[in-house]
């Protein structure tokens, strides 16, 4: 999965306009960011990397750009 | 894990009951708006709920009195009585020893309360399966009333009430010679996960923990009432129950393909639609109840069978059905049966 596409991923999500999402947005300022978009993003995760990410971390996450550190190295540019 | 084949049980009725209150996204936006309650019952695929009897007990002993009359079973023949449910009559005695008195049942009865929600009616079958002996009939009752704070958006939409009563039996001679397959586990760092803390013996019900306020993730609750952590719970089942339902069907011997039914706990739509993906369950053989009744604890399994399975069940021929269960503890459970010719009486509606 590339960033962009993961970007996207969250476009879904949220239900956002394609391309709203850039990556630097704190997840209290993304309109729609609530609890079932948290497991939305665990089901897409899943779906895209094999694996849920770690929950502890997840709930940690503050921003976007610590939602696509979750994937690691995984995401190509 | 522990696992366990049963080449004789008998599985021979199921019955529900549900109250006939209903609460849908009208009463939901009533407390959140319209827009939210949209949001909320469009993303836990929860139109409506029933809510409303005080006792999951009551719901239980009305779903085994009707099976019971239906089955025109003695009430002096049921050796065992299990009733899995968290939410009792009261702290003591055991809702189990009400029920027994209830239902007339007789006082050499074995009674008892199991303590156990999402993974309750697998968890149950087994071990009824392991009280049985050759001759021997059991009653197994299964239900909760689950009440979230009015508040609190992440428990709210999601829950029901519903109780059940499933007949089984271990004749002298065995009619077929069919396994029944159980895998249990337990995981118990996951206990803060779903709780209510207040009301038993560790945080005892003081004013202060009745107090409902603003918690960290925004919702309005006290200790009193029900906290879920979905995105633990949520991470939780996608680790836990793919290989479960795997392992599961490995021990009863059975291919997905071979399995009529795979009815999992009706937690929320998007659990239920992102499990059947990850295993590979095809659509149309996971049943579901969510969408009518909501999440109902350790009711949901039984639930989802009696409404959506109900023919199938009457019926002569055999039908696979492998039953997952997980959730609050963390607790899981898996049953591989099956089933046929039962006695299933239609869904009961208590006023």
């Amino acid at each position: 999965m590339t960033k962009s596409e993961f970007l996207s991923m969250i476009d879904r999500i949220i239900e956002a306009t394609p391309g709203t999402v850039k990556g630097d947005e704190l997840l209290t300022d993304l309109a729609g960011w609530d609890s079932l978009s948290v497991v939305a993003f665990i089901s897409s995760f899943d779906k895209a990397f094999g694996a849920p990410p770690p929950a502890d971390a997840l709930i940690a996450c503050k921003s976007v750009r610590e939602l696509m550190e979750l994937a690691g190295g995984r995401l190509s540019d | 894990m522990a696992l366990c084949i049963d080449p004789t049980l008998v599985i021979r009725g199921l019955a529900c009951a549900v109250p006939s209150q209903r609460h849908t996204e009208a009463e939901l936006a009533q407390t959140f708006g319209e827009s939210d309650a949209r949001r909320l019952v469009k993303g836990t695929g929860v139109a409506e709920r029933r809510i409303g009897t005080p006792c999951a007990s009551d719901l239980c002993f009305h779903a085994a009195n009707r099976l019971l009359d239906e089955q025109e079973w003695a009430r002096d023949s049921i050796s065992h009585l299990v009733f899995v449910t968290q939410t009792p009559d009261y702290a003591l005695p055991a809702s189990a020893c009400i029920l027994q008195h209830r239902l007339g049942l007789a006082t050499t009865c074995t009674a008892f309360d199991v303590n156990l929600g999402c993974s309750g009616y697998p968890y149950g079958l087994w071990l009824v399966s392991r009280l049985l002996e050759a001759g021997q009939r059991a009653l197994l009752l299964v239900g909760d009333t689950i009440t979230a704070a009015p508040q609190d958006r992440s428990t709210l939409p999601l829950f029901g009430h519903a109780g059940s009563a499933t007949t089984l039996e271990r004749p002298f001679e065995s009619t077929n010679a069919v396994n029944s397959a159980f895998i249990m586990g337990t995981d118990g760092s996951g206990a803060p996960n779903i709780i209510i803390e207040a009301g038993a013996s560790r945080v005892p019900c003081t004013a202060e923990a009745l107090e409902r306020r603003i918690c960290a993730d925004g919702n309005i609750r006290s200790l009193r009432d029900l906290h879920m952590n979905g995105a633990q719970v949520f991470t939780f089942a996608l680790q836990q129950v793919p290989p479960l339902v795997q392992q599961c069907l490995g021990l009863a011997g059975w291919s997905m393909e071979q399995c009529d039914y795979v009815v999992l706990h009706q937690a929320n739509a998007l659990m239920i639609k992102s499990l059947g993906d990850k295993i590979g369950i095809p659509p149309e053989k996971m049943p579901s109840s969510l969408h009518q009744f909501g999440n109902t604890s350790s009711a949901s399994i039984p639930l989802t069978l009696l409404t959506q399975c109900q023919q199938s069940l009457r019926s002569e021929t055999p039908q696979r059905c492998l039953l997952a269960g997980f959730g609050v503890g963390w607790s899981w459970a898996a049953a591989a049966l099956e089933l046929s010719g039962m006695v299933v009486p239609d869904l009961i509606n208590i006023e």
